[in-house]
């Protein structure tokens, strides 16, 4: 249970889908990328949409299904996508284990 | 296109670049220069970038040659793809990366991307130089090639996709 509380939290998940996006981005040749709340996807990591299909499964391996990534892009609209933020993830994947923890 | 289509020249003012509401680059002319129903596609990957501009709907896509993880395959594909990946001879990761600009050059010819529903776009079949993209009702020839990085910049192997030719109903 405690785990679980733990897991939970924005700082535990930030630093969770942080190395995920590391493990991705030293394919590109890039191993010192800032990885903040405010991060953008799209112009400070420079990541497309395989990136974000990588990123999808780095997620489910670690969360199972409570996290649905392909749900999430699928609800936002182009310029929103474009503007994702690592923090909005976040707050969607706390949001996710939270609502079925 | 438009050198092909008629006699003289065209200069880059004649031309202007804007983007519709899906952020599909669209190309009109000024200064009296008619270009009319033009379709053009663009991507970008690392240090390349890629073009296509054709009378009638087109798209365009470039991607690294990067190994990925089998999550990631297991996630754009579905299990007959995989099959279908696992089957052909050579390596892994150029396959894969056939595979997934073909996708996402229909995605785009379609003028939606992927939108987080890669497994829509369905790969039957593959050659080294072309792939066989079906979605919905249509099937989508899709040519594929690789390109590198020239001396002097990062090492990097690309691929490049673009569609050739539609068959079935328009929807």
């Amino acid at each position: 249970m405690t785990t679980e509380v733990r897991s939970a939290q924005p700082e535990a998940v930030l630093a969770d889908i942080a190395g995920m996006l590391r493990v991705l981005l030293e394919e590109y040749g890039v191993d010192d990328a800032e990885i903040t709340m405010d991060t953008t996807f799209h112009d400070d990591l420079e990541l497309e949409s395989i990136d974000l299909v990588a990123l999808s499964g780095s997620l489910r391996e670690h969360y199972g299904e409570r996290v649905n990534f392909a749900a999430f892009i699928a609800d936002l609209e182009l310029d929103e996508i474009i503007a994702l933020t690592v923090g909005r993830l976040v707050d969607y994947v706390v949001a996710s284990l939270r609502a079925t923890a | 296109v438009l050198w092909a289509e008629q006699p003289g020249e065209i200069f880059p003012a004649e031309l202007v670049v804007a983007n519709d509401d899906t952020g599909r680059p669209v190309v009109r002319g000024v200064h009296g220069r008619e270009v009319g129903e033009l379709t053009v596609s663009i991507a970008h990957r690392g240090e390349a970038g890629v073009a296509i501009a054709r009378r009638g709907p087109c798209g365009i896509d470039i991607e690294e040659v990067t190994e990925r993880a089998r999550s990631t395959v297991e996630t754009a594909c579905d299990v007959a793809e995989r099959e279908l990946l696992d089957g052909l001879s050579g390596s892994a990761s150029l396959w894969f990366t056939r595979f997934w600009t073909a996708k996402e050059a229909v995605a785009k010819l379609l003028g939606t991307g992927l939108r987080g529903k890669p497994m829509d776009y369905r790969v039957i079949a593959a050659t080294e130089e072309e792939l066989r993209v079906r979605h919905g009702e249509r099937e989508f020839a899709v040519s594929v090639r690789q390109v590198s990085n020239p001396p002097g910049l990062p090492e990097r192997d690309y691929v490049v996709a673009w569609t050739t030719s539609t068959t079935g109903a328009q929807s």
